[in-house]
C-alpha cells in the first residue's frame, strides 16, 4: 500500500470544477509514481474521509473560491486553515469538501493532508475548462508535481530516521 | 382540510422547510394550518429532473448499467443490479448460480453502507437534540469512529467485488468482467467477522434511544420469497397479502404528477404506499436470519409496525441480517473458490459479433430491494440490441405519497399541545426517517404543453 495518495476531487460536467480531476489525469499521463497511489474521487463523499486514513499522507486537488485570480494556485496544509462552518451541514450524501476536512480535523486523523486548490472562474454546467484556467493548467501541473517529489521525500526521510 | 379530532383550535401554524438537511437531494416542507385547519401539507421536490429514461434511449443494452448506475452514488449498486436484471430479462440471459451470489454479496455491502450513514449521521444527530453529526465528534468521539469503521467495512465490499462501490464496474449482463481476487476477499471476510462486535454496539445505542411515537398503517409494498428474506429476487407482495410478478408491476402500482413536486408520486389501488425497509420487515420478518430477529426482539420490534420513524430500527436489523447473510456467502466462497468459467464474462459482445447478432425485439423487467425500497427497471429493446423505452421506478417516488399522508395525519395531533418549532422538527424527523433519495427521485418528468 502506497504512503502517499494523491486525490483528484471536482465535477468535471461544471467547467471549473473538474480542474481537479484534469490535473489528475495530467500526472498520471506525464508524471506518474509507482510509489504514489492516484485516486478519482469525483464529487468527495463521506467514502473520502475514510480512504485517506489508509495513508500517511494525501494531496487533494481541488478547485477553489478563495479570492485569488483564476488559475492561481495554492498549496496548504489542513492543519493551517481555519473553516467557519455557519449552520448545519446541508446534505450529508455529497459533503462538500470544507466538511470533509472539518471532520477528518475535528477527528484528529493521523494522515498529512495537504490541499491543491486553484482558483476557479466558471463553475457552471459545461464542457471544459475555461479559457484562464487552461492557460493556468500546465503551470500549475508542473507546480503541484513539484510538490508531490518534495512530499514524497520527506515521507521516505521520516520511515528512515 | 383536515379537523384535528372535533375539536378546532384556533391556532395558526405555518412551516416552510427550505431545503431540508440530513437528507440527500433537495425537497421542502410546506405546512399550513389556519385556525387549527390543516389546508396545504407538502413535501416538495424542487432537485431538477435529470432525464437518464431519455439519456438511455437508442443505446445498446450492454451500456445501460453503466449509465443508470449514475443515477445515484449511494445506491448506484442497486441501480446497476436493477438494470443488468432487466437487460438479461430481455436478453433472455440467464447468470449462473454463483454471479447471483456476488450479486447478492454486492446488494447486502450496500445495503449496510446505506443504513449506516443514515443510522448515524443523518437520524442518530435528532435523536442526541442537535442540528448535525459535527458536535457529536466531539462528545461521541469514538461512536463516530466506530460509524466510519462500519461505513469502511462495507465501502471496501464494494471496491473488492465490483472495482469501486460508488458506479460499480465489473457486474454487468450475464456476470463479472473479473473476479474479486482472493486475498482482498479473505481480508473482506476478516472485516465482517469483526464487524459484529460494532453491530452489537450500535443495537446498544439504538435501543437507548427514543424514537418518537406515531402510527399511521398504510401499504406496505416489497419483495418477497418463499426461501429467503428477499432482496435481489421474488415476487411483489403488499401487506403479506396481496401479490404480483415483477413483470406486472404496471398492473401493481401506477405514478403520477403533482403540480409543486418534480418527483412522480406513486400509489397502490388508487392510495399511497411504502416501501424500505419497514415495509421488508412487515413483509418478511419470518424470513429474517436468527441474529436479525434477536436484533428486532432486542429494540421491542414486531411485524407489523405502523410507525415510520421505526424504518430506522429496521435498517439496524437488516444490518445484522445483511452482515451475517453475507459472512455465510464469503464462507461458501472462499471454501469453494469462485470458478472464472461460471462468473467472468466479457461487457460487451465480440467486435466480430456486432451488426450480426439479430436480438428478439422484447421487453426486460428488473426489481432488486435497494435500501430504501422496491427498485424497478423496465426497458424495451429492439432487434439491433438498442434501447427504444426505459422507465425506472424509484423507491424515494414511492414513498413520496405517503409522506404526505403521515405529514396530513401528525401534524393535527401535534397542534394541540406543540409549538411551531416542535411541529418543524417532528416533520422533518419524518422526512428523515423515510431516508429520501431525492437526486434519485427526478430522473424524468413528462412535460405536455397545452
Amino acid at each position: 500500500m502506497s504512503k502517499i495518495a494523491v486525490i483528484g476531487i471536482g465535477n468535471t460536467l461544471r467547467r471549473d470544477d473538474g480542474i481537479g480531476i484534469e490535473i489528475l489525469e495530467s500526472l498520471l499521463k506525464f508524471y506518474k509514481r509507482d510509489e504514489v497511489e492516484y485516486l478519482n474521487f469525483g464529487i468527495a463523499s463521506f467514502d473520502l474521509l475514510h480512504k485517506m486514513q489508509d495513508y500517511e499522507a494525501v494531496l487533494l486537488i481541488d478547485g477553489i473560491k478563495a479570492g485569488l485570480g483564476p488559475g492561481e494556485l495554492k498549496i496548504f496544509e489542513l492543519k493551517n486553515i481555519k473553516y467557519d462552518l455557519k449552520g448545519p451541514s446541508g446534505s450529508t450524501h455529497e459533503l462538500n469538501l470544507k466538511d470533509i476536512l472539518e471532520f477528518s480535523k475535528k477527528l484528529k486523523l493521523k494522515t498529512k493532508i495537504y490541499v491543491a486548490g486553484i482558483q476557479v472562474e466558471d463553475v457552471s454546467y459545461g464542457d471544459g475548462l475555461t479559457d484562464k484556467l487552461k492557460r493556468s493548467k500546465q503551470r500549475a501541473l508542473d507546480e503541484i508535481n513539484e510538490f508531490i517529489d518534495v512530499l514524497f521525500s520527506s515521507v521516505i526521510r521520516k520511515q528512515f530516521s | 382540510m383536515t379537523k384535528s379530532s372535533n375539536k378546532v383550535y384556533s391556532k395558526d401554524v405555518k412551516i416552510d422547510v427550505h431545503y431540508l438537511t440530513r437528507v440527500e437531494g433537495h425537497g421542502n416542507i410546506v405546512v399550513d394550518v389556519k385556525n387549527g385547519l390543516l389546508t396545504k401539507c407538502e413535501f416538495q421536490v424542487i432537485e431538477s429532473p435529470r432525464f437518464f429514461e431519455s439519456m438511455l434511449i437508442n443505446r445498446p443494452i450492454w451500456e445501460a448499467q453503466h449509465i443508470t448506475s449514475r443515477i445515484c452514488g449511494i445506491c448506484a449498486c442497486g441501480h446497476s443490479l436493477a438494470s443488468i436484471k432487466a437487460g438479461e430479462d430481455a436478453l433472455g440471459v440467464k447468470p449462473s448460480d454463483e454471479v447471483i451470489m456476488l450479486r447478492k454479496l454486492l446488494l447486502y455491502a450496500e445495503q449496510m453502507d446505506s443504513h449506516v450513514l443514515h443510522i448515524y449521521i443523518l437520524v442518530a444527530p435528532d435523536l442526541l437534540g442537535v442540528k448535525s453529526i459535527m458536535p457529536l465528534i466531539k462528545t461521541h468521539k469514538p461512536i463516530i469512529e466506530m460509524a466510519l469503521r462500519m461505513k469502511k467495512m462495507s465501502d471496501y465490499a464494494g471496491e473488492v467485488l465490483a472495482g469501486r462501490h460508488t458506479h460499480p464496474i465489473s457486474y454487468v449482463i450475464g456476470g463479472l468482467t473479473q473476479l474479486p481476487s482472493r486475498e482482498a476477499l479473505e481480508k473482506l471476510y476478516k472485516l465482517m467477522l469483526l464487524a459484529r462486535k460494532d453491530g452489537e454496539e450500535t443495537v446498544k445505542i439504538i435501543k437507548s434511544l427514543k424514537f418518537p411515537e406515531f402510527e399511521r398503517p398504510t401499504q406496505y409494498l416489497s419483495l418477497t420469497s418463499d426461501e429467503e428474506y428477499a432482496m435481489y429476487d421474488g415476487e411483489l407482495i403488499v401487506n403479506g397479502r396481496q401479490r404480483q410478478k415483477v413483470s406486472d408491476y404496471k398492473k401493481l402500482l401506477t405514478e403520477t404528477v403533482r403540480d409543486y413536486s418534480r418527483a412522480k408520486i406513486a400509489a397502490i389501488n388508487d392510495k399511497p404506499y411504502a416501501v424500505g425497509a419497514l415495509s421488508r420487515f412487515n413483509n418478511n420478518y419470518e424470513k429474517l436470519n436468527k441474529e436479525a430477529k434477536l436484533v428486532a426482539k432486542e429494540l421491542g420490534l414486531k411485524a407489523p409496525c405502523h410507525n415510520p420513524y421505526l424504518n430506522t430500527a429496521c435498517q439496524l436489523i437488516e444490518w445484522v441480517h445483511c452482515l451475517e447473510e453475507s459472512i455465510k456467502i464469503m464462507e461458501k466462497i472462499l471454501k469453494d473458490n469462485l470458478s472464472e468459467g461460471k462468473v467472468v464474462v466479457s461487457s460487451w459482445p465480440k467486435k466480430s459479433e456486432i451488426g450480426k447478432i439479430k436480438y428478439k425485439p422484447n421487453t426486460g423487467t428488473g426489481c432488486v430491494e435497494v435500501p430504501r425500497g422496491s427498485l424497478f427497471h423496465e426497458y424495451t429493446i429492439d432487434k439491433t440490441g438498442c434501447i427504444t423505452f426505459a422507465n425506472c421506478v424509484i423507491p424515494t417516488n414511492q414513498n413520496m405519497g405517503n409522506l404526505e399522508e403521515d405529514m396530513r395525519k401528525i401534524v393535527p395531533e401535534l397542534l394541540a399541545e406543540k409549538t411551531q418549532e416542535e411541529i418543524t422538527l417532528a416533520l422533518e424527523m419524518l422526512a428523515r426517517s423515510y431516508d429520501p433519495c431525492i437526486s434519485c427521485a427526478t430522473h424524468l418528468l413528462d412535460v405536455k404543453f397545452v
